[in-house]
């Protein structure tokens, strides 16, 4: 069970490791022997006269899990988390509540000496716990973490939302990771996160990656929208396509987390929304100043292309007796850029190429975990996202 | 500059700015700032998905050569130079893909109207709605006949439906106030205040705009940050390097000029600056005035007695035997130009009196380091006795610019042992121990504030001539022999006079 994380982007002839784990143990021991061995490491590279080097942790991230090859990727991607943001992990292996009460953990302590000489800690604790324990996440977790600073709470797959073991993991964390991509049931987990989000304290933060994964499509459009005598045309928008990778109705969220920034963020209000074949959902709404928007989207079957992932964005608006058409699409042949073709007016047709790679799953986390607590315009997309699917089913 | 509603759409997108799209002209783009810093941050910023949709690139030089062949030199020049590596080719293939080249007199008029005809064609195939940005990277003397010639084909001011109109300019801004005045009134006469961006890379510097955050963001520093507690003040600009192969620049401008009159007093503003009612450009810049305002000019003999001037001669840097200045190639065997400058300052307003503030920058220093370092006065009764304390230095913050970016502060605490003895201990806050993400370029910081129209960060017309009137009374007095120059062996911390201006108020220069 020893750990085999590779941290990547970590020079390995600076790393100095400390490891220690058990196959049958307690909470008290595993606080003692983190305790142990993170001062070993502190003191490891101080000279007889010299302090240990400070605490530079920012964050303890907990992430619960549910299977081996996630606890190793989750266990990955921590890593890599922490040469960004040094910080403690605890991963919790969750296996059987119904077994036998038993606590298996490993401990690996790493310290990274910078260019500069100055070392970097970064703490991983991986709990395998079965039996009724797991009902008391919050008593397996909460020794575990470093004072002071923010906690956040990464719950990989689908989170049990209406689960009283989930609420009493909310207790203590400020902020709740998930990836609605991963959710089996997406529409169902989308409904019930948009419900839990409505009732969270506004202390609590909720974010997703699926989301983050939308950012770059979101940047494009404020772009395109920055100039002032395209703004118009942004209140002017009457029509929004979207297609995403998939077959049949797929994994819709990402589409309708797009959609439901759009509306949440322009004013529209949703008439009606119906769902036909093949994926297709068709909203009507209404936008501020009267006039009606349309969103379609679709599912399209795409290979190398994650379910759900958005593949192009079209829009077209109204303003000032001009018309201008806007679409961004992911280019097939030129790996990690988009094509953005506009037209306004009269004017000739632009086409310019973007880069818009995807970005991995530690950057998706870091780029939430940078952001703060709480994000409003994700909350308020995701819950006009919830609204528009709910009408179309 | 156009006011209008916030964009609602950048709304949550955190560390997002978009700039109107905007055809970039780059004057002197073959060159080696180009080549080395302003090419490799255009590509950073279009890999951060920072430069906006329509947005264009035209380089602009001397050199006849066609525009794929720059393309192919910001190909190598991003390669060699670009912070983030691997270089993306999906992100440089996009870049290049809206850049183009023309061959240019800046001497010309005509040029000026080739270059009018092949902004417009860009601004059609881009989208880039009328609006142009130049940047100077070309030699000092160049900017005013640039600005002219591009007043002269109409490039220079807004008019009526054209789009918005920016110049950048890098320093040095004048060798004195005289030409620093007359630049200045080209500038503003083509431009306008609001469109001109001066660039002092340091201000760009992640580290610098830290020492706001630190001052401002912080309510426990603030309190004493003032003459009740704070003995002196210094202000560090050290390198360990010598001219390197720019004698003719360097011969004509001197430490004064090529460090001081910039980024030392760049320095000096933001450390004793009064918190700005909001972090934008007048009120930042109002408050950097102000303190440039309040340093109190030298007069007669104090130049003589509050500054020190040195020239480093044969010695040994980081290990090697290195030569004196004079025999650099390029500079006159009876130069009198100095490569080492310290001045005693006096800040003469409500916070700072009596505090003074030892400002020291200099070549072929022992190392490489920018530091300012904020002394304490002592505490006002000895409880634990002199013999105890014998080993206590007075408090200190230093706020580590360049090249550990950090905060360190010195405290006493006791010695573990039976008896009691204080000693000074450290507690040093490494940004890069905290923040382990990778800090923009300065000039990524700046071109992507030069695109928005925010000049925060640029030097005013105002601050560059208040400098230069502190720096011009030195200028003159050095001229004359007062005082004399002075040797110092490199790799040494600069001349013996240097310790004696502080020494001589019983205080002595940190080591950093």
């Amino acid at each position: 069970m020893a750990s085999s994380v590779i941290l990547r982007g970590l020079a390995p002839e600076r790393v100095r490791t400390l490891e220690w784990q058990s196959e049958d143990t307690t909470m008290a021991e595993i606080v003692t022997e983190l305790s142990r061995l993170s001062a070993k490491l502190a003191h490891g590279e101080a000279g007889d006269d010299q302090h240990p080097h400070p605490r530079n942790c920012v964050m303890n991230i907990v992430a619960l899990v549910d299977g081996h090859h996630i606890a190793r990727h989750v266990g990955t991607i921590l890593a890599d988390l922490s040469t960004h943001h040094p910080s403690r992990s605890i991963i919790l292996h969750q296996h059987s509540p119904d077994l036998e009460q038993k606590i298996a953990a490993s401990i690996r302590c790493d310290a990274h000496a910078l260019v500069h000489g100055e070392p970097v800690q970064h703490e991983q604790v991986t709990l395998h716990v079965q039996g009724a324990a797991l009902e008391h996440i919050r008593s397996l977790v909460e020794p575990l973490l470093t004072p002071d600073v923010r906690t956040h709470l990464w719950w990989t797959g689908t989170p049990p939302l209406s689960d009283p073991a989930m609420h009493q993991a909310l207790e203590l964390c400020d902020t709740l990771v998930v990836d609605s991509a991963a959710f089996e049931r997406p529409f169902d987990s989308l409904l019930a996160l948009a419900k839990l989000a409505d009732e969270l304290s506004v202390e609590m933060g909720i974010c997703d990656l699926h989301w983050a994964r939308v950012r770059t499509w979101r940047e494009v459009l404020a772009q395109f929208f920055e100039p002032p005598s395209r703004r118009p045309f942004l209140h002017g928008i009457n029509g929004v396509g979207i297609d995403y990778a998939g077959e049949g109705r797929g994994n819709r969220v990402a589409a309708g987390l797009l959609a439901g920034w759009l509306c949440s963020t322009l004013g529209w209000r949703l008439k009606s929304a119906a769902a036909g074949k093949g994926g297709v959902v068709a909203a009507y709404l209404e936008a501020p100043a009267g006039h009606p928007v349309e969103i379609a989207f679709r599912s399209v079957p795409a290979t190398g292309q994650a379910e759900g992932e958005v593949l192009s964005l079209r829009l077209e608006a109204a303003a000032n007796r001009q018309t201008a058409a806007l679409s961004v699409e992911l280019d097939p042949e030129h790996e990690g850029t988009a094509i953005l073709t506009y037209g306004i007016g009269e004017d000739r047709p632009v086409k310019q190429r973007l880069p818009i790679a995807a970005s991995e799953e530690a950057d998706l986390l870091i780029q939430l975990l940078v952001q703060g607590r709480r994000d409003p315009v994700f909350l308020r997309s995701l819950l006009a996202a919830a609204d528009l699917l709910r009408s179309a089913k | 500059l156009t006011t209008t509603a916030p964009n609602p759409l950048a709304e949550g997108l955190h560390e997002y700015r978009t700039a109107s799209p905007a055809v970039m002209v780059i004057f002197g783009g073959t060159g080696d700032l180009s080549s080395r810093k302003l090419l490799p941050a255009l590509y950073n910023l279009a890999k951060q998905r920072l430069l906006p949709p329509g947005f264009a690139l035209l380089g602009a030089a001397m050199d006849q050569i066609p525009a794929d062949e720059f393309r192919k030199r910001i190909t190598t020049s991003v390669h060699e130079n670009s912070r983030t590596q691997p270089v993306d080719d999906a992100v440089l293939e996009s870049f290049l893909s809206n850049v183009d080249y023309l061959p240019i007199d800046f001497g010309k008029p005509e040029g000026f109207q080739r270059l009018k005809q092949r902004i417009e064609e860009l601004d059609r195939e881009s989208g880039a709605g009328g609006n142009a940005v130049y940047y100077c990277a070309t030699p000092p003397a160049t900017y005013a006949s640039i600005a002219e010639g591009l007043a002269g084909a109409g490039l220079a001011r807004k008019e009526g439906s054209q789009g918005l109109r920016r110049i950048v300019v890098e320093k040095p801004f004048g060798t004195d106030l005289k030409s620093a005045t007359d630049l200045n009134a080209v500038l503003q006469r083509t431009f306008g205040e609001d469109a001109i961006f001066r660039i002092d890379h340091y201000l760009g510097k992640e580290t610098v705009q830290n020492i706001l955050a630190f001052r401002f963001a912080n309510a426990i520093f603030e309190p004493i940050w003032n003459s009740h507690y704070v003995d002196s003040v210094q202000i560090t600009v050290a390198e360990e390097l010598g001219i390197e192969h720019r004698a003719a620049y360097y011969d004509k401008a001197g430490a004064l000029r090529d460090i001081m009159q910039n980024h030392a007093l760049q320095l000096l503003t933001l450390v004793a600056m009064e918190p700005p009612v909001a972090f934008d450009a007048v009120a930042v810049r109002d408050e950097k005035v102000k303190v440039l305002r309040s340093v109190r000019p030298f007069r007669g003999e104090e130049v003589a007695r509050d500054t020190v001037r040195g020239q480093y001669v044969e010695g040994w840097v980081l290990g090697e035997k290195v030569g004196g200045y004079r025999e650099e190639p390029g500079v006159a065997a009876d130069s009198q130009t100095e490569t080492y400058a310290s001045l005693r300052l006096r800040v003469d307003n409500w916070r700072w009196a009596h505090t003074p503030f030892y400002l020291r920058t200099g070549k072929r220093l022992p190392k490489r380091v920018t530091e300012i370092r904020v002394q304490f006065k002592r505490p006002p009764h000895l409880t634990f006795g002199r013999e105890a304390t014998r080993d206590l230095e007075p408090n200190a913050i230093t706020l580590r610019i360049q090249p550990e970016e950090g905060i360190s502060l010195r405290f006493g605490a006791k010695v573990p042992t039976a008896g009691i003895r204080i000693r000074s201990v450290n507690m040093d806050f490494l940004y890069m121990s905290s923040f382990l993400l990778d800090a923009p370029d300065a000039y990524e910081r700046l071109i992507m504030d030069a695109l928005l129209g925010d000049p925060t960060l640029f030097t005013r017309a105002d601050e560059v001539e208040t400098a230069w009137r502190l720096i011009d009374p030195i200028e003159a007095s050095w001229r004359d022999g007062k005082p004399p120059l002075q040797t110092y062996a490199a790799g040494t911390w600069g001349p013996e006079a240097a310790d004696k201006l502080i020494e001589g108020e019983d205080r002595e220069w940190h080591r950093p």
